[in-house]
């Protein structure tokens, strides 16, 4: 993946967002786990087709957390590919313990972490946060927080589509989209985030606060933006 | 992976929960990657269950067993390899391959090795340190292959 240009321009493409998802199919959170795990036992057993089943399943789930991550369509895709390699080596690792799609992510943010700690990107990251920790931002930040800049806007989410967040998410500076992703988007705790970023915990909270602050901003004017067009 | 929303403030919670119904909805990749998996598949052995019943075993018999796999690579690659262990107790691949002169096929071997062992085992900090190691020298060995080139 190292190599490979990020154009962040392509993010603002087509961006599609399956609403009936094969991962979240009609059946209940019981059933679901009875299908995965059958499907996983044939896949372990060599069962090709049961493999594929799992991909479509899950293929929306994976490439979003993997486009997130990377913030580029050919990393993303290349990543997606990858996970479900390992994926298919190591199916006889999933015991059934939890949604078959969280321990596909899992794997995608192994892979992810492994190529992003042998990178610079890591370094870059870090010193992109510690920077913002110890700016003039923190101030800005609590402002928002006590409801001043913004607040007029607070609204405007009720109104917003996934397609929308998708893409101000996109156009977040890297620490505060990982940040966000892994914990709004994916639901890993502050410590865990910490862990995975090889960060303080207090500039992962920090980060997240800005995250969220820059993103109502951004849904903000590009609601008015809609609205005036 | 928890949430605990009540610290948060009322508009960051709109946006958790907006955000939270992205996991489950995803984005469908603009073409089908299906049929580059399935290449890929080919060229891979089978999974790692097939004909066996499922792992269950402690993580460390896992680690155990990757460590040996490559300590086993490593002796069938240059016979009489000194042993060098790490912090972990396990092989210093690294270290052994960075003095081959194939060390980098090596690297790359153990690599994917230890990719499908952390996959088995996500959260094995031991085989997470392990492969950071060895991506760390796999940049050294490289840069030192291309300062050897550059002076000859």
């Amino acid at each position: 993946m190292t190599g490979v240009a990020i154009n962040k321009d392509e993010r603002n493409g087509p961006v599609v967002i399956n609403r009936k998802s094969k991962s979240s199919p009609a059946a209940g959170p019981g059933e679901i786990l009875a299908i995965d795990c059958g499907l996983a036992d044939r896949a372990a057993e060599g069962d090709r087709a049961a493999f594929e089943e799992i991909y479509r399943r899950y293929v929306n789930r994976v490439y979003g957390l993997c486009l997130r991550l990377t913030n580029d369509v050919t990393e993303a895709e290349i990543l997606t590919q990858d996970t479900f390699v390992k994926a298919w080596m190591a199916i006889a690792g999933y015991a059934g313990h939890g949604n078959l799609g969280g321990w596909l992510g899992r794997v995608a943010v192994n892979l992810w972490r492994d190529q992003y700690r042998a990178t610079a990107r890591r370094g870059r990251l870090a010193a992109e946060m510690t920077a913002y920790r110890f700016s003039n931002d923190e101030a800005e930040a609590t402002a928002g927080m006590a409801g001043g800049a913004g607040s007029s806007r607070d609204g405007v989410i009720d109104l917003l589509t996934g397609l929308d967040l998708e893409r101000c998410i996109a156009r977040l500076p890297e620490g505060g989209r990982l940040v966000f992703v892994f914990h709004d988007v994916e639901g890993y705790t502050h410590r865990e985030i910490a862990e995975l970023l090889d960060l303080a915990t207090g500039t992962v909270k920090a980060q997240l606060h800005r995250a969220r602050r820059l993103l109502r901003n951004m849904l903000a004017e590009d609601r008015e933006a809609a609205h005036g067009a | 992976m928890e949430r605990n929303p009540s610290q948060t403030d009322p508009r960051d919670r709109q946006l958790q929960r907006l955000a939270g119904q992205l996991r489950d909805t995803g984005v469908a990749p603009e073409r089908d990657l299906w049929p580059g998996i399935n290449a890929a598949l080919d060229s891979q052995d089978q999974p790692s269950g097939l004909g066996k019943t499922r792992r269950t075993g402690p993580s460390g018999l896992r680690i155990s067993a990757a460590a040996a796999a490559l300590a086993l690579m490593l002796a069938a690659g240059w016979g009489g390899v000194r042993t060098i262990t790490t912090d972990a107790g396990l092989p210093d691949v690294a270290g052994q391959a960075a003095e081959s002169p194939s060390g980098l096929a090596v690297i790359d071997q153990a690599l994917d090795e230890l990719t499908l062992a952390l996959a088995d085992d996500p959260e094995n900090r031991n085989l997470s340190h392990l492969v950071l190691v060895v991506h760390k020298t796999r940049g050294n060995l490289l840069r030192r292959n291309t300062e050897n080139l550059v002076r000859n």
